[in-house]
Order: structure tokens, then sequence, then C-alpha cells
């Protein structure tokens, strides 16, 4: 009876090829805040230049704006980093969302 | 909440008895923004929002998790809260203070929306009650200590 050997794994020689719809690529995504009257002016200028890392008066800008028109556009991006910019904004607990640029 | 000492690195608060009290009740309250309340999209982005919606509410219950345990951490650790009979001294290191601002901010939103969603600038105001009364403090007494914090940043 022939002895049963050790299985031999053998290594997975053909590449691997990342699958990304075209979607992931496109940098029409925009990241948008909107108006939320209980966050601080100062607690939404501090948030933009962390996640962003924008210096203290482009934060502002977007901050005002916010408060004056109901939202602003803060970024256009891939769907990707998108998704990493509105989900540091919701840590914060900020009203963001991420909308298709139909411009 | 009053900023006594930093070193660019660490900064030391000093909390009165009262303050450190209503410090502890308004971390204790946390999370207060309900699972869900973040949307990935309002006019919807991709084919798949359903699944990048999924995504956020799992990433958003992991971030209160993560945050539920830095607050009892907090409180039970003596070299960063240290009770005196004066109240207590706060040291708190930047990344501290960043995800103690996020805590706090989920106190703000969460007795927010809790109250009503009252609007300064809103014509309507909702009424205070007996029910909702102690979410309009929450609302001041997470924002006073949020305030401390930026001024500190």
């Amino acid at each position: 009876m022939p002895s049963t050997g050790t299985p031999v794994v053998m290594p997975d020689l053909e590449q691997d090829q990342a699958v990304r719809s075209k979607d992931a690529l496109d940098p029409g995504y925009l990241v948008i805040c909107w108006n939320d009257p209980v966050n601080l002016m100062t607690y939404v200028t501090h948030v933009f230049q962390m996640v962003f890392g924008w210096p203290r008066p482009k934060a502002e800008q977007h901050m005002l704006q916010v408060h004056r028109q109901g939202k602003s556009v803060l970024i256009r991006e891939t769907l990707e980093r998108a998704e990493f910019y509105v989900h540091q904004l919701h840590k914060y607990n900020l009203h963001a969302t991420v909308e298709r640029d139909k411009g | 909440m009053k900023l006594v000492r930093t070193d660019g690195t660490l900064c030391v608060f000093r909390l009165g008895q009262r303050e450190r009290d209503l410090f502890t009740q308004v971390l204790r309250r946390h999370p207060l923004v309900p699972a869900g309340y973040h949307r990935f999209t309002r006019a919807g982005a991709t084919a798949d929002d359903p699944a990048n919606q999924a995504l956020l509410d799992e990433a958003m219950a992991g971030h209160r998790a993560e945050h539920q345990e830095q607050v009892e951490g907090l409180l039970n650790d003596p070299s960063r809260l240290a009770s005196d009979e004066r109240g207590c001294r706060l040291t708190l290191s930047r990344e501290d203070m960043e995800w103690l601002l996020q805590v706090l901010n989920d106190v703000r939103v969460g007795s927010w929306l809790k109250a009503g969603r009252p609007d300064p600038d809103g014509k309507t105001t909702p009424k205070i009650t007996a029910a909702n009364a102690m979410f309009f403090a929450l609302i001041e007494a997470a924002g006073h200590f949020e305030a401390a914090l930026l001024d500190a940043l």
C-alpha cells in the first residue's frame, strides 16, 4: 500500500489581474458637505483641515460656503478616494455624501 | 475646562468638580448618533450604492466600538484623568484630542437629533419638554468641551 505523501502546494503562477471597473478610476465623483445647524463652525473648519490637509483659510472658505449656501463641493475624485474622504467626514459626524459629477 | 499647560505634544487641562462630572456624563452618553444615520449618497452615485452604504454602516459601527473602548480607557486611566478634591487634571495627547472631538460631536449631533433638530436660524424650534430637555443640555455641554479642545489645538 503506498504511503500517503504530504501534498505539495504549487505556487499560483498565473498573474493576478486587478479588475477595476471603469467607475473606480473615473475622477468624476464629488464629495459634498451639507449644512447641519448643529456643528460648530470652528469644528467644521478643523475637520476640513484634518481630513484634506488644507490650510486654515481654504478650510474656512469651504466651511462658510456650507454655512451660507447649504453645501460645498469639497473635492472631485475617483470613487475609491471619494469613499475614503466621505468615511473620514462621517467619523467626525459631518453630513457628507458622494455624488456623481454630472457637469 | 482650562488649558493649563502644553508642550506641543501633550495638553493638560484643569476641570472643576462639576465640570468633571459633566464631562464624564457627556462621554458616558456616547454613542448617540443612530446607526444608519449617515448616507453614502443623496442623488445616487453608482450602481453599487446599497453595497457602498452597507460598507459605510459597517465602518461606522467599527468606529463606534473603537471609540467606546477609548472612552472607557480614558475614564479609567488615572494618568490621564487624575481626580483630586478640586476636580481633575486631564492630560491628553493630540491623538486623544482628535478622537475625543469625534466622540463629543457624536453626543452633540445625537442629542440634536433626539431634541428634534432645533435650528437657531430656522422658523420652527421644537418645544422643550421634560422628555427632550436633557438633550438640549447635552448639545450645549458637548459643544463647551469641543470648543475648549479646539482652542487648544
